[in-house]
């Protein structure tokens, strides 16, 4: 009896809150976002912008256009910055707590030395990188955090553990 | 300390150095660089922004090249493993340091560092010795880098620019006795430690954190004739506290904020004494003339000794020649000359060069 009860009380409730959820999880995130990100794919920091091209219930697929830089200025303090260029196609499922994986490319153009006459020399190159974390951002926008792991493959097949930290708007 | 009209701070400097703080890079940019400390690119940068030199931290392979490297192993910052000492310079000369995404930059000799920076004798520096070694042969390590520490320092004519410090007061022994003029410190646990080891060996000056001296205990190191290094100044405010304990060298992570804060009690220090030139010239009635920097000017200076006064023509040059490479008679004059001209408190020893070595050879 007292089973029977409890099962009337909570079934609607279920009821209710499932189709609630299910209206919810049909209403697309905002399709843009700003965000800064500290290390991440842009190296040391970036400034980025994404745009959903793809959403599907709680999948959504984003591309993403970044710019970076280590330093302005060479070693011989002449007007030279660094650059770092990342791009990436992520997919993200959830709701408002997304799981991320992501795949990219960053072209960097680095001011150095050379090796030979270590005279200031720049060196572009094309790495890869992947990712794979946590989003938080609402359907309707506002802020959005990322928080991730975001290895980096380099052109000389070398490996490196790296994370990113994201924080931005979304609308 | 007072301000100037540009706010700028001037700072009352009593020191040994001079009454001059010499700037100089931690291991070049500092540990917060984006450039791998004693990297070229830090070095090479840390001075272009106005610094008097550099610390270098320096290692020795296997086959007795100097590397500028500061930890005990190649694997935490590069993409080479082991200890410097147990690989040949042709092993390491390709290695990267890898701590940065996307950068790579090359482990460098000190003779591709020295042979790259333009005018390098004109720099200070500072070679902190990390002596880690596979062998167990002391004395023999001991002589191998301390001669393959002269041999690079008398290849770029820096004698008297370079300080040595050490840890390994064994070490310093060895270096006091195969060059006993060179500037040596001791790299204490603490100050009294410090203190203690440099007056028994007669050391030029004592290594130490800035956290762990303080203005008294400057003062009381050069009241023993003993200058003091501080380094550990990463902010701008243990910058700004080492500087008011009067220290003669500070080793820097800041660089920018530091030669920017002694820029101005730097300029008011030069004039300071260019005057106090200007009063000893007017004072004997000599045609000095204070502006000691501008090249290929000439001086008269008159000195005394045994009571006899002689006047020797000497200009102003580009600091690659100096005393130190005199012979004989000069470099037996050496010493009086460089008394003399630190007494002036204005004229860079190795700026000057002797002009007519015949008068001096006579006198």
């Amino acid at each position: 009896m007292n089973t029977k009860l409890i099962f009337s009380i909570i079934c609607p409730f279920c009821f209710f809150y499932k189709a609630a959820f299910t209206q919810q999880l049909l209403k697309p995130l905002a399709l843009n976002s700003i965000y800064v990100e500290a290390l991440g794919m842009g190296g040391y920091g970036s400034i980025n912008y994404e745009r959903f091209i793809y959403q599907q219930k709680k999948l959504h697929i984003g591309v993403r256009l970044g710019v970076g830089t280590y330093r302005l200025r060479d070693f011989e303090t002449n007007l030279n910055p660094d650059i770092t260029i990342p791009f990436a196609l992520n997919a993200y499922y959830g709701k408002t707590h997304h799981a991320e994986v992501g795949i990219g490319q960053t072209f960097t153009s680095i001011v150095g030395a050379s090796t030979v006459d270590f005279r200031v020399n720049r060196q572009n190159s094309l790495s890869s990188n992947f990712t794979v974390g946590y989003r938080y951002q609402k359907s309707n926008g506002g802020m959005m955090v990322r928080v991730n792991y975001s290895p980096i493959v380099s052109i000389n097949q070398s490996f490196k553990h790296w994370y990113g930290l994201s924080v931005g708007y979304s609308f | 300390m007072t301000s100037c009209e540009k706010e700028e701070i001037i700072f009352e400097i009593d020191n040994l150095n001079r009454d001059m703080i010499t700037v100089l890079g931690h291991g070049g940019m500092g540990i917060a660089s984006t450039y791998p400390m004693n990297s070229f690119e830090s070095i090479a940068n840390c001075i272009n922004l106005g610094t008097d030199g550099s610390e270098i931290d320096i290692q020795m392979t296997n086959d007795g090249v100097l590397v500028a490297f500061h930890d005990n192993d190649l694997s935490t910052k590069t993409d080479l493993t082991g200890i410097v000492n147990s690989l040949t310079w042709q092993q390491i000369r390709n290695g990267q340091y890898n701590e940065s995404p996307y950068m790579t930059y090359a482990i460098v000799s000190l003779e591709q560092l020295f042979s790259n920076i333009p005018d390098v004798s004109s720099y200070r520096f500072t070679f902190d010795c990390k002596l880690y070694r596979e062998t167990t042969d002391n004395a023999a390590y001991y002589d191998q880098f301390a001669e393959a520490i002269i041999a690079i320092v008398e290849k770029y004519d820096l004698q008297r620019k370079i300080c040595i410090e050490s840890a390994d007061e064994e070490f310093l022994k060895v270096l006091q006795t195969k060059r006993s003029r060179y500037k040596l410190f001791i790299y204490p646990k603490n100050f009294e430690e410090g203190l203690i080891t440099a007056k028994k060996l007669g050391l030029y000056g004592i290594t130490i954190s800035t956290n762990q001296i303080s203005a008294e205990e400057v003062e009381i190191a050069h009241n023993a004739g003993l200058r003091i290094t501080v380094w550990d100044a990463h902010s701008e405010q243990e910058n700004y506290e080492a500087v008011q304990k009067n220290p003669d060298f500070i080793q820097t992570d800041d660089v920018k904020y530091l030669v920017d804060l002694l820029s101005a009690t730097l300029e008011e220090t030069r004039a300071r004494n260019a005057a106090r030139l200007d009063s000893i010239k007017n004072k004997r009635n000599l045609p000095f003339d204070s502006t000691s920097q501008a090249k290929n000017r000439y001086l008269l200076i008159s000195f005394t000794f045994n009571k006899f006064f002689e006047c020797l023509p000497v200009s102003v040059a580009d600091g690659k020649e100096g005393f130190s490479r005199g012979t004989g008679l000069i470099g037996n004059w050496y010493n009086l000359y460089f008394f003399f001209i630190n007494s002036l408190n204005s004229i860079e020893g190795d700026n000057i060069r002797v002009m007519d070595t015949n008068k001096l050879a006579r006198w």
